[in-house]
């Protein structure tokens, strides 16, 4: 790069890097905010492209489209103008393990993602590939352009995804690319490894794309989306587009022969790829290689949209060589003459250590530089979304002078999400599941707006009319559940025939319908059928107040619980903690210390390998510390 | 408070004369100030192997000609650099040696602070301090032992598998919930998980039950001797703890405040209380005796119940037995030297085995008395348990806690509850046996999830 470029003449608020599910939540929540933003795209016409499967949501991950939706984020919507199959997910497991998903039409998310960005006003787009991030005195102060171009911002956000030294892998082939089509960034990782980023690599990958045309559907098995389709977000009425189905197939020993004839020749087994794979998303090599004694995996097929011919075949990622993706499909039931469109991939990335970053996401080497999405070893569009909302809020919020918004694992799956990374770091791409929650009753879908509503209004993203909106559910939520715990079942109540008809004890006369629905057997249904009077409560005034009294006993306990968790998070460490030199820690748990650099003794005390009596330690220089008046340290100030 | 920045210093071994004192340093200064003393340099000198040095005071005077061994941190007890010095035995030289290290910069230890290092240095979890803790403490060998096999782990080889099928349920269960979509994940059927979780509270209750024993291994066991007056009580004391602690005479009503004696029997320390005379009498001194060994006799964990052999049952002696009729008890038919007058029919304690026969005065029937004692405090079974038992209200609780979270677990089953709930029951209860160990992480369950299945989008 020549010594001087050029320097455009308006300076942003915050600047974008990238136009992923990140991208997109970062730059809008930040526009929405009042900043002027500039997203930068390699490509202008991938912005919001599903870059693996057309899908939105799923076990854990429609947690998060809710979280991001209450907060006043875009994929909620996006996915709900654009879904062409909605299916609720483990209805039968419990309220707050029950998750939405939908098929996306591939096309119509981006478009309208794109279209979004573009109708928001104070939001500018640009197409460039950024080269480096411009720091001026340990803080971000914009970015440089491979075409020589210095774009001013007071914050940065980065979110560039597979994109930095993406390496595409078929077979033994491979060639630069930021995804299979796309230009790479080749050299924004080196600048930020000499802003002293600790610079690491993972593997990811997609499947081949398959010509509908050539799939015999009569031998696969037919799977429908939801008859009443339930939408993402709380803006959305009802989901009115006509459903497509999916179709199930499963791989057999014929396929499972065809990949081990290939494995000489996969990337991943001849050692070519050295970034680490998810576990929890392997490639259909890796599951006949680990599994060997399964007799078949099951494959679904998804349709890309409506408006096209291409099936996804969701269980077959590979980095096979063609011939052997083309064998191997051809071993499956109903893909016998298939034609790939586009044959699978890996592709290796870099990423960057996110115990580098705070819970706000800024970066701990340079301040007004946020990290979002697969950047920080994430994978999954719903985590890149959660990410970007969450950068783009803090990156205005620090525009305009005002404390981080963070959230906490008792507050939302996005707390659990970026706690976890912040904390432990990624060794894999990380993927959310409900069982990474320890307060997973008080995280559900259905009520992500009651927990994030109130934050979503205090940053100034939900809109006014929205948090209105909520603030009525809330009290109609409120008014229903007094009326339950104060009405009273006398002599004669139609409930005590139809308990009685349900098989149940008989209900002494007095007890109030709060106590009635306590019983295993009793709905808020069976409530409002009994007594006319209570049907006018909305839906979620019924299932609210339902949830709250059944199941009381459990929420009551976990949220003790997070008070607990509270209590650590409020005892925060200043900026400058000399980690370094509190006296008594084995080496091995200060180099954890040092590494992570936690903000809180609650954060302390969940990196692995910091046993309670470190924590113990900690918490007496901390107190020692705050006796001994040391000066306070700003919040957020780098230490390097 | 915690001052691990400084190196410490004590006398490893007990005061007064002996073959050797070890004299014990540990701390960052641990090498430097024992070179300073020996004239030994760390680097030099191998690790964890005796070395002959004179130790020597700031001024250069010879204290005494030793043995050290130097122990790098961390594989040490403390898990800091160790420094021991065995010293000729005499509390003087060590005194002085003490003295020496304190100028060289050591400061003297805290009661227990070698310990508290070593775990705070991750040497030992809690339930190995405190085993340690009760290892110090120990008044008997079977103390002893069960304290040095908690030390050791035992408690924690009992909690680990425990935990550990807690966590694989876990892991089932949040394998049917988070992967619900996958077709290779088995699905756990309320049977399998009833099963499951039942064979687990079994083994915790047993724990739990455990805990009675362990704690008599650590705090003993109180045996009161009652009865009314005159039936021999404070001789049977004096012939138990072996020696004239109880003032015998032959008047009623002598012994007006309790007398005690610690006595190991059956490996449990056993303190041994003399109560005056269970009656009932208008002095207001001896009723204020007779109240106050009522309360004892409540609080004991065996009641030996005396009575004369010598003369027929009477009414006072039916009035007593009633106070400990309801308490564990042994019947005794004291002075059996003299000729015998009563069974001890009537008196329900004694249907079991019968009323022991025995004379306090010659020691006739003293050892089968022990032996009978040994079974009530330290049951065979008590033993077997105390092998690795609970100790502490600590840990009692900490199961107490996870048997809970179990009940509620079946009971959600049993209702028919949504799979999510009796999770959150089995989660918790795993974490309340992580309390007694460290922290359980949600990445445990993941990683069992993923070490036993197919798992794939």
């Amino acid at each position: 790069m020549s010594g001087s470029p050029y320097e455009y003449p308006k300076e942003y608020d915050v600047i974008v890097v990238g136009g992923g599910h990140a991208g997109c939540e970062a730059a809008l929540a930040a526009a929405r905010m009042g900043c002027s933003t500039l997203l930068l795209t390699t490509n202008a016409d991938t912005i919001g492209l599903m870059s693996c499967n057309p899908a939105i949501g799923g076990l854990a991950k429609g947690h998060l489209v809710r979280e991001i939706d209450a907060l006043g984020g875009e994929m909620g919507r996006n996915i709900d103008a654009t879904g062409i199959q909605f299916r609720q997910l483990n209805t039968s497991k419990g309220p707050a393990v029950r998750s939405s998903r939908a098929q996306a039409d591939k096309q119509l998310y981006r478009l309208r993602m794109k279209k979004a960005l573009e109708a928001t006003y104070g939001l500018d787009v640009k197409q460039a590939i950024v080269d480096a991030v411009v720091v001026d005195g340990g803080a971000a102060a914009g970015v440089d352009t491979n075409l020589d171009v210095r774009y001013r911002g007071k914050t940065v956000v980065l979110c560039p995804g597979t994109f930095m030294k993406g390496l595409v892998h078929v077979g033994l082939v491979n060639y630069p690319a930021g995804r299979a089509g796309d230009f790479p960034s080749l050299r924004l990782s080196d600048s930020l490894r000499r802003l002293g980023f600790s610079v690491g690599r993972l593997k990811t990958g997609t499947t081949p794309r398959l010509d509908a045309k050539t799939i015999d559907f009569s031998k696969t098995v037919r799977q429908e989306g939801d008859d009443r389709p339930v939408p993402f977000s709380f803006d959305t009425a009802a989901i009115r587009r006509p459903q497509l189905p999916c179709f199930m197939t499963h791989t057999n020993a014929a396929t499972h022969d065809a990949i081990r004839s290939g494995l000489s020749r996969s990337p991943l087994y001849s050692g070519i790829i050295k970034g680490i794979g998810p576990r929890y998303c392997p490639s259909i090599e890796d599951k006949v290689v680990r599994f060997s004694g399964k007799e078949r995996h099951q494959v679904f097929l998804e349709p890309e949209g409506l408006k096209t011919a291409e099936y996804y075949p969701n269980g077959v990622s590979t980095s096979l060589p063609y011939d052997i993706q083309l064998k191997m499909l051809r071993t499956i039931p109903g893909l016998e003459s298939v034609e790939i469109v586009r044959p699978g991939y890996a592709i290796e990335y870099d990423f960057v250590d996110p115990v580098q970053l705070h819970p706000s996401l800024e970066t701990k080497p340079v301040k007004n530089l946020f990290h979002a999405g697969q950047i920080n070893g994430t994978s999954g569009y719903e985590e890149a979304g959660a990410q970007g909302i969450v950068a783009g809020i803090n990156a205005a919020l620090r525009v305009n002078g005002e404390p981080p918004m963070v959230l906490s694992r008792a507050d939302a799956y996005i707390g659990v999400l970026i706690d976890d990374l912040t904390t432990k770091g990624a060794r894999e791409p990380y993927r959310m599941f409900t069982s990474r929650a320890e307060y997973r009753l008080l995280l559900r879908e259905d009520n992500a707006d009651l927990r994030l509503s109130e934050t979503g209004r205090r940053v100034g993203l939900l809109p006014e009319e929205r948090y209105r909106r909520f603030l009525a559910k809330r009290e109609g939520i409120g008014a229903f559940r007094k009326r339950l715990e104060e009405t009273r079942v006398g002599a004669g109540h139609p409930l005590c025939a139809a308990v009685e008809k349900a098989g149940d004890s008989l209900l002494r006369p007095g007890i109030t319908y709060a106590e009635v629905l306590r019983r295993p057997g009793v709905t808020g249904a069976m409530l409002l059928a009994c007594d006319p009077e209570l049907r006018g409560a909305t839906r979620e005034a019924v299932e609210q107040a339902e949830l709250a009294i059944k199941y009381e006993g459990y929420i009551r306990r976990q949220e003790e619980e997070a008070k607990k968790l509270k209590k650590y998070e409020d005892m925060r460490f200043p900026a400058a903690f000399p980690f370094e030199t509190v006296p008594g820690l084995s080496a091995e748990v200060r180099d954890k210390l040092v590494r992570v650099r936690p903000d809180s003794i609650g954060q302390a005390q969940r990196i692995p390998g910091v046993t309670p009596a470190a924590v113990a330690l900690l918490l007496v220089v901390l107190r020692r510390g705050a006796e001994a008046t040391v000066p306070s340290y700003p919040r957020g100030e780098t230490t390097g | 408070m915690i001052r691990q920045e400084e190196t410490i210093v004590a006398p490893a071994t007990p005061g007064g004369t002996g073959a050797i004192s070890v004299v014990r340093l540990s701390g960052p200064d641990a090498f430097r100030v024992a070179g300073d003393l020996t004239g030994l340099s760390s680097p030099l000198a191998p690790a964890r192997t005796l070395i002959r040095c004179s130790v020597r005071d700031a001024s250069g005077g010879i204290l005494d000609i030793a043995l050290a061994v130097f122990f790098p941190g961390p594989h040490s007890f403390t898990g800091e650099d160790v420094v021991e010095i065995h010293l000729h035995g005499n509390p003087v030289v060590v005194e002085s040696v003490i003295r020496a290290a304190c100028a060289a910069g050591a400061v003297p230890a805290e009661p227990g602070e070698f310990s508290r290092r070593a775990f705070h240095r991750g040497k030992m979890d809690l339930t190995q301090a405190e085993g340690l803790c009760d290892l110090i403490a120990a008044r008997t060998e079977a103390a002893a032992r069960s304290a040095l096999r908690q030390m050791r782990g035992g408690l924690r080889e009992e909690i680990v598998p425990l935990r550990e099928r807690l966590l694989s349920l876990l892991a089932l269960q949040e394998a049917a919930i988070d992967f619900a979509e996958e077709d290779d994940v088995p699905a756990i059927t309320s049977l399998q998980l009833l099963e499951r979780v039942s064979e687990i509270i079994g083994r915790l209750e047993e724990l739990l039950r455990s805990y009675e024993a362990g704690r008599r291994f650590r705090d003993g066991a109180t045996v009161v001797i009652a009865g009314v007056a005159n039936v021999g009580k404070s001789r049977l004391l004096n012939r138990l703890a072996g020696e004239e602690r109880a003032i015998v005479t032959e008047t009623p009503g002598t012994t007006r405040d309790y007398l005690h004696a610690d006595v190991p029997i059956g490996g449990v320390p056993v303190t041994l209380i003399d109560t005056a005379g269970l009656r009932e009498t208008a002095d207001p001194v001896e009723r204020e005796g007779v109240r106050r060994s009522r309360e004892i006799v409540a609080s004991a964990d065996l009641v030996l119940f005396v009575l004369d052999g010598s003369r027929a049952a009477e009414v006072g002696d039916r009035s007593a037995y009633e106070e400990v009729a309801m308490l564990p008890h042994l019947v005794l038919l004291n002075k059996s030297d003299l000729p015998a007058a009563a069974e001890g029919s009537g008196f329900a304690g004694a249907g079991k085995r019968g009323a022991l026969r025995l004379s306090a005065k010659t020691g006739e029937g003293i050892g089968d008395l022990v032996a009978a004692v040994a079974r009530e405090v330290a049951s065979a079974e008590g033993a077997i348990r105390a092998q690795a038992p609970l100790t502490r209200a600590r840990q009692r609780l900490a199961v107490e806690r996870a048997l809970s979270a179990l009940s509620r677990a079946k009971a959600a089953t049993e209702e028919g509850l949504p799979l999510e709930f009796p999770a959150a029951d089995v989660r918790e209860a795993a974490g309340a046996l992580a309390e007694l160990l460290g922290e359980v992480a949600p990445e445990e369950v993941l990683d069992a999830i993923f070490g036993a299945f197919c798992v794939g989008k």
